[in-house]
């Protein structure tokens, strides 16, 4: 493909591009994700990261007046009941399209953000029968 | 004591976002905590009370229910409108001591028996195997999948195969399943011409025991339709190696002439073997390995299917459904796969235990699914002719890995066919063009003649006539009658597990023994 044949192409590609990215801003628009990873460099000897113990807990967070005020998200659930807990083993934010249209109609007054954790896994119990 | 959390009505995704569920609950079953000084059998007594605790309610409100393991199903096989019993917190994996397991049982065997419980991943079970000494002894599986996020009930269940040629697939180390499915008290179900557990055990995790051959290949790969499986008992293997050569690019033409003579002594110690391959180029690399004595501790090499960069970066969760369904560009994209397949993904120069190795996570690739389908290593040079022919027709940027596995022995077990299974896996992005792709294969095999079985996890939809086309009439009769059996030929408890996978592929009912033939 030539040069020039790309540029002749390069509309018609960043319109085939802008299409196909709509069905991602109805959606979640970005996403990051924290979570534990063992470090082989480091000597770690088995690889194990993404081994939660549930399923997603999420909730969509908001912070008003430029932080002045904050929504936080206490943990309650990656504990046993006697209040032994797990830890956290994987934490993810996103974002949605009306999130972003929303932060920029409030001229960041307004910032939602959707969070969610997974447990890590409980200790597990002896290991003998 | 019953152990659980509700987490009431909840919309679950699977991890690749193929599907989603409407749930009336969302349940997280958990094991007592250490403080509760509980011991082994005590703790699979406790989850066996918890499950028939919550069969029975929701039995009572008409709830149909499922077992979740870590959510790796591409289809809506572990899927349910009713009551998610979240299993991943049950992770106990206990070595059998002498008094648990059968008089018959042989006594050099038994450092190698091992009691799983549901929730268990593979990761956290290779960790346990292969870097804790029991009696002397580090251990392993004897086989796994690629991937090690799977819970083993769910990996199992569902048929993973990894790619052992002398072994079989991952339902064929398991020895023994505790099954909890509301006809009252847990049923412990062996083979009768392999018994594994004692009365004692029987007596103290509060079980029936059923030995049973048929039943017993029948509820191994039965995807959470016999019940909940709460435990196993696997056999593993004193820890060994497995040594990669580097990977060199070959042609299809030569990985079919392989095919046609395949030698499982050719290397002598042949354990694994895969390749994958390039539809449009012709080109191919193989992955092969050979099984070698564990001699020391080789350091862990870098895990392979991890697409982060050095600073964390890596692509979007919806990046490749994005780049996959651009238009045009399909041999280019394809190319693109194959170079990053031998880049990340390929088994290359390394040697290291089965732990070590086959450590694959999901990244996150929300909206790509696979197709999967296996069949005889007879058929299978003509098989990447056709279905090559069909991903060029239809341009999808798709490239094709092929693991070969020896048949399994469960009754409803895609990796069958004799004398060695192939498995062919082409990863698309989710949509009308994967449903096209397996309409056309399953014509184009029809007409050939070629026996296949679409993987239970990787389809685009199966049917009551396409399951009975796959296995054959008698095979899922046998399939529903032990299934019936299992649930004292009770309607309702059937129906509790069963879900709209099951129904559309003929596989929510049950059957008795006369009509089964």
């Amino acid at each position: 493909m030539t040069l020039i044949s790309i540029r002749r192409q390069a509309p018609i590609l960043l319109t085939l591009l802008a299409l196909a990215s709509l069905p991602q801003l109805a959606g979640c628009s970005y996403s990051y994700h924290v979570y534990q990873a063992d470090d082989v460099s480091q000597g770690s000897p088995r690889p194990g990261q993404n081994q939660p113990a549930t399923e997603w807990h999420e909730k969509t967070l908001h912070s008003f007046g430029w932080g002045l005020i904050r929504q936080d998200y206490p943990v309650t659930t990656c504990q046993h009941d006697d209040g032994e807990t797990w830890g956290i083993e994987e934490v993810r934010i996103r974002s949605s399209f009306l999130h972003f249209l929303g932060k920029v109609v409030t001229l960041g007054l307004w910032m939602p953000v959707k969070v969610g954790y997974r447990c890590a896994k409980p200790c597990p119990p002896p290991t003998d029968l | 004591m019953p152990n659980f959390r509700r987490r009431g009505p909840n919309t679950w995704v699977n991890v690749h976002a193929t599907e989603k569920a409407d749930l009336n609950d969302l349940v997280e079953v958990l094991n007592p905590s250490s403080n509760s000084g509980l011991s082994g059998t005590g703790i699979l007594r406790t989850a066996g009370e918890t499950f028939e605790q919550l069969i029975q309610e929701a039995a009572q409100g008409q709830h149909r229910l499922r077992g979740l393991g870590a959510g790796w199903a591409l289809t809506d096989i572990a899927v349910t409108d009713g009551w998610l019993l979240d299993t991943k917190s049950l992770n106990g994996r206990f070595n059998v001591s002498s008094s648990y397991a059968a008089t018959e049982y042989p006594e050099e065997k038994l450092p190698f028996l091992v009691c799983v419980q549901c929730g268990t991943s593979v990761a956290e079970l290779t960790r346990f195997l292969e870097m804790r000494e029991h009696k002397g002894h580090r251990r392993t599986l004897k086989t796994a999948g690629i991937g090690a996020g799977q819970t083993l009930v769910g990996a199992v269940s569902g048929n993973t195969h990894g790619s052992a040629v002398k072994v079989g697939a991952m339902p064929d180390f398991v020895v023994g399943l505790q099954l909890v499915n509301g006809t009252g008290r847990p049923i412990w179900l062996e083979r009768a011409s392999q018994p594994i557990m004692s009365p004692r055990f029987m007596e103290k995790t509060g079980s029936r025991l059923v030995r049973d051959d048929s039943l017993f290949d029948a509820a191994l790969v039965s995807f959470g339709a016999f019940g909940m499986i709460t435990a196993m008992a696997i056999e593993t293997d004193p820890l060994y190696q497995l040594k990669f050569d580097r990977v060199q690019v070959t042609t299809t033409s030569r990985i079919k002439e392989r095919l046609r003579n395949f030698d499982l002594n050719d290397p002598v110690d042949l354990h694994h073997y895969e390749f994958v391959y390039d539809p449009y180029e012709g080109r191919a690399m193989e992955a092969v390995g050979v099984r070698v004595p564990f001699e020391r501790e080789f350091p862990t090499p870098e895990p392979r299917w991890m697409v982060r960069g050095a600073q964390g970066f890596a692509p979007g969760n919806l990046a490749l459904r994005l780049a996959w369904n651009l238009p045009g560009f399909a041999k280019a994209k394809a190319k693109f796969q194959f170079d990053q397949y031998r880049k990340m993904c390929i088994l290359d120069n390394v040697q290291g235990t089965p732990g070590q190795l086959f450590t694959a996570t999901i990244t996150y690739s929300e909206g790509m699914t696979e197709s999967a389908f296996a069949v005889s290593i007879n058929d299978a040079p003509m098989v990447m002719n056709l279905s090559s022919r069909i991903v060029k027709e239809m341009k999808i940027p798709v490239i094709a890995q092929v693991r070969v596995v020896h048949p399994t022995k469960a009754l409803l077990g895609f990796t069958r066919h004799e004398p060695l299974t192939v498995i062919f896996e082409f990863g698309l992005a989710d949509g009308p063009k994967y449903r096209e792709f397996e309409q056309r294969l399953t014509e184009v095999f029809g007409r050939s003649n070629i026996p296949f079985t679409f993987h239970w996890s990787k389809n685009s939809g199966l049917t009551e006539e396409s399951v009975r086309r796959e296995y054959g009439s008698a095979e899922v009769n046998a399939w529903l009658a032990a299934r019936s059996q299992l649930f004292n030929h009770d309607g309702a408890l059937m129906e509790l597990f069963s879900n709209e996978h099951l129904k559309r592929s003929g596989l929510a009912g049950g059957m008795n023994q006369a009509q089964a033939g």
